[in-house]
């Protein structure tokens, strides 16, 4: 399923509309839909973005020519705060409420561990350079202004998506990778493993391979799996990522997400706190521990998210979400840490 | 990424729609539970039946109604689906095509007969599926290959391959794609040149890109010589097809305005139509797919009832469900009689 199908977002919305007994119809001009129940009504406002692989871009309630995904019917205007802008801030809040996050460093010659360079503020298109071992960022990396230095955590990179505060989809991924064929250099099989060849950010490549001890140059044998980005999103990416909520029930990764929910909702001022979508990332470590790297509001809307925003609109009860045991003799916030 | 293609994203169709119905000083509003479509022009209603496609084990399918495993937007037509002989048969369509003058691939029945290279086709088959090939008399020939369940021989003809909407007789979308080729560097094997060509992320079918190979002398583990260019797909479509960028419109239907293809497009249209039955003629979209020979002359190999809908299929479509614009009826003209699939057979 794709999140950014306008069939796939049609068809939740009319299933969750449905089943909460609710009329829905979509206006063809705007493609605005009015929901209506017994004594009351609402309107989604449509969505449209163009598209790279780092995500959708350029977003307009109108269709314009160059829309190309839709990014879903949203009930409000977007919504932010700062946790979700600053990863200074991000990180500060993790900080004060006990959440797992990568350690930062002031300083290139405090760094201890293998490091990412990032954006403090890094809007939708965020920079991301690295991965770096101690003593190999290069310079450049360091002198523009508003990074900052954070450990890299090798692991699966997880997008948590929350409709006010309740978890309702989690999505994971590998980090993208080619494999040899003992004839092709990695920059070849970068380029034919990728959607567009305009697409690919050779930078966080040659990143990648770097860290790995090659360069874009090297042929790798046959066979050879070889990580060529570092980012939730990118050219090699195949299209859109299921909704792994179902298979991570009950295990150390959903507890983690169930307490990390209502602790970010709160980030987001109390006046324009309902309503509203979060996602959280993170990276999934060896251990099943997460390390959440940053929260986005409102971004796009996920299509899974219809069932709680209806139910948010109209006043009807959301189901009780399937809840982890409590560690024993742990504050939820310390589980996290 | 398929749904992000021209045809098949939904909202590409809304917007055909709504830009058609603003000239119209109509409105339109779309059922959330099934997906129709109410216009509202002049004070007239008309429902528009959508469909959908869907991935399924070896291949796409499509479906009129809303499923779970629904993942792209096949279009909206004022009926469910039409079927007519013409569309359901290869063999019956090119029959009739002979018997009235179109042009179209040569056809044996029996291997020892073939005189050209050929595909092997199913007669009755959906999405290309059941297409072998291609394979030169002589391979046809020393394997004594034996048709069954309805197969041909068809004549393999190399040149551009064309889809061409109608609505009615009127040819009013068309897409001209090139057979996809990679060139040699003297180092690469063709598995390798095809896979840089591929869509990332999708399957191919190697044993049917090792026949293609073996059809031009070489193997997939073959390097291919310096410049030598090596045909690697003759399917509409494929994902051998490079991915555009910003997924276009193809319709090139403007170019070839006046050109000596769209004449021919023209006057077999009126013929197509006119294969289909009258009950079922009036107020129907259909696709032909052909290629375009050395000469420049369409040949054309099938007719689709069911065709994805192209988004500039609409303006068209509504003139003539609203009566507006030159749209060809039924009766307007007085045309020759034509040739039965049936008489056109014993033709042959």
């Amino acid at each position: 399923m794709s999140t950014l199908s306008f069939v796939t977002h049609f068809r939740q919305l009319s299933i969750s509309a449905k089943t909460l007994g609710l009329q829905a119809t979509l206006e063809c001009d705007s493609l605005r839909v009015e929901v209506c129940g017994a004594d009351r009504y609402s309107e989604l406002e449509p969505e449209f973005a163009s598209f790279d692989p780092r995500g959708p871009r350029e977003f307009s309630h109108e269709m314009l020519p160059e829309s190309r995904v839709f990014t879903g019917w949203r009930p409000a205007p977007k919504k932010s705060c700062e946790v979700s802008l600053d990863k200074k801030a991000f990180t500060a809040f993790c900080a004060r409420h006990g959440v797992r996050t990568p350690r930062t460093y002031a300083h290139a010659s405090e760094v201890t561990t293998n490091v990412l360079v990032k954006q403090v503020r890094p809007g939708t298109r965020g920079v991301v350079r690295g991965p770096f071992a101690p003593g190999r960022i290069p310079a450049a990396c360091l002198q523009t202004d508003g990074v900052f230095i954070q450990e890299f955590v090798p692991g699966h990179m997880l997008q948590a998506w929350y409709w006010d505060g309740q978890l309702f989809a989690v999505e994971v991924r590998n980090r993208p990778f080619i494999v040899g064929d003992g004839v092709s250099s990695i920059r070849e099989l970068i380029t034919c493993n990728s959607l567009r060849s305009d697409w690919i950010d050779w930078t966080a490549a040659q990143d990648a391979v770097w860290f790995q001890g090659e360069t874009l140059d090297t042929v790798p044998p046959s066979g050879k799996e070889l990580a060529v980005d570092i980012r939730f999103y990118s050219a090699l990416q195949p299209g859109g990522s299921d909704n792994v909520l179902k298979t991570v029930v009950g295990s150390p990764v959903h507890e983690q997400l169930l307490r990390a929910g209502p602790i970010f909702r709160d980030a987001i001022a109390a006046q324009i706190r309902t309503h509203t979508q979060f996602v959280l990332g993170a990276i999934i470590d060896s251990q099943q521990q997460l390390w959440f790297t940053d929260m986005v509001t409102d971004l796009r809307i996920h299509p899974d998210g219809y069932d709680l925003m209806l139910r948010g609109l109209f006043g009807i009860p959301a189901p009780s979400p399937v809840t982890a045991v409590p560690l024993e003799g742990m504050p939820a916030a310390a589980a996290l840490t | 990424m398929y749904w992000m293609a021209y045809g098949t994203n939904w909202f590409i169709h809304f917007r055909a729609i709504s830009e058609c119905l603003q000239r119209m000083d109509g409105r339109a509003n779309c059922h959330m539970g099934t997906g129709a479509l109410g216009l509202r022009p002049k004070r007239r209603r008309i429902e528009l039946q959508p469909q959908f496609g869907l991935f399924r084990a070896g291949g796409i399918g499509y479906s009129q109604t809303l499923l779970e495993t629904t993942s792209f937007f096949i279009g909206w037509r004022p009926y469910g689906n039409r079927v007519w002989p013409l569309s359901f048969d290869k063999r019956a369509f090119k029959a009739f095509c002979r018997g009235n003058g179109i042009a179209v691939p040569r056809q044996w029945n029996l291997s020892q007969e073939v005189e050209a290279d050929v595909l092997i086709k199913r007669g009755v088959s959906s999405f290309s599926e059941g297409i072998n090939g291609p394979y030169t008399p002589a391979a046809v020939k020393a394997s004594s290959q034996a048709l069954v369940n309805g197969e041909i021989f068809e004549e393999f003809i190399a040149g551009d391959i064309i889809k061409v909407w109608y609505w009615n007789a009127t040819p009013v979308c068309l897409e001209v794609l090139p057979m996809p080729t990679v060139t040699g560097d003297g180092t690469c094997t063709l598995r390798q040149l095809i896979r840089r060509i591929k869509v990332p992320h999708a399957d191919a079918d190697w044993s049917a890109l090792q026949a293609i190979a073996e059809y031009q002398g070489l193997s997939l583990d073959s390097v291919v010589p310096v410049g030598r260019q090596v045909l690697v797909e003759f399917r509409y479509q494929s994902i051998l097809h490079r991915v555009q960028p910003d997924f276009p419109n193809l319709n090139v239907l403007a170019k070839f305005a006046d050109s000596p293809l769209m004449d021919q497009l023209r006057r077999s249209g009126e013929i197509f139509w006119r294969g289909i039955p009258e009950p079922i003629r009036q107020n129907t979209l259909f696709t032909v797919d052909g290629i375009i020979d050395r000469s420049g002359t369409a040949r054309f190999v099938e007719m689709n009832s069911n065709p994805a809908v192209h988004p500039d299929a609409y303006a068209p479509m509504l003139q003539g469900l609203f009566g507006i614009g030159v749209t060809r009826d039924a009766g307007q003209t007085r045309p020759a009689p034509l040739q039965s699939p049936a008489a056109a057979t014993r033709v042959d």
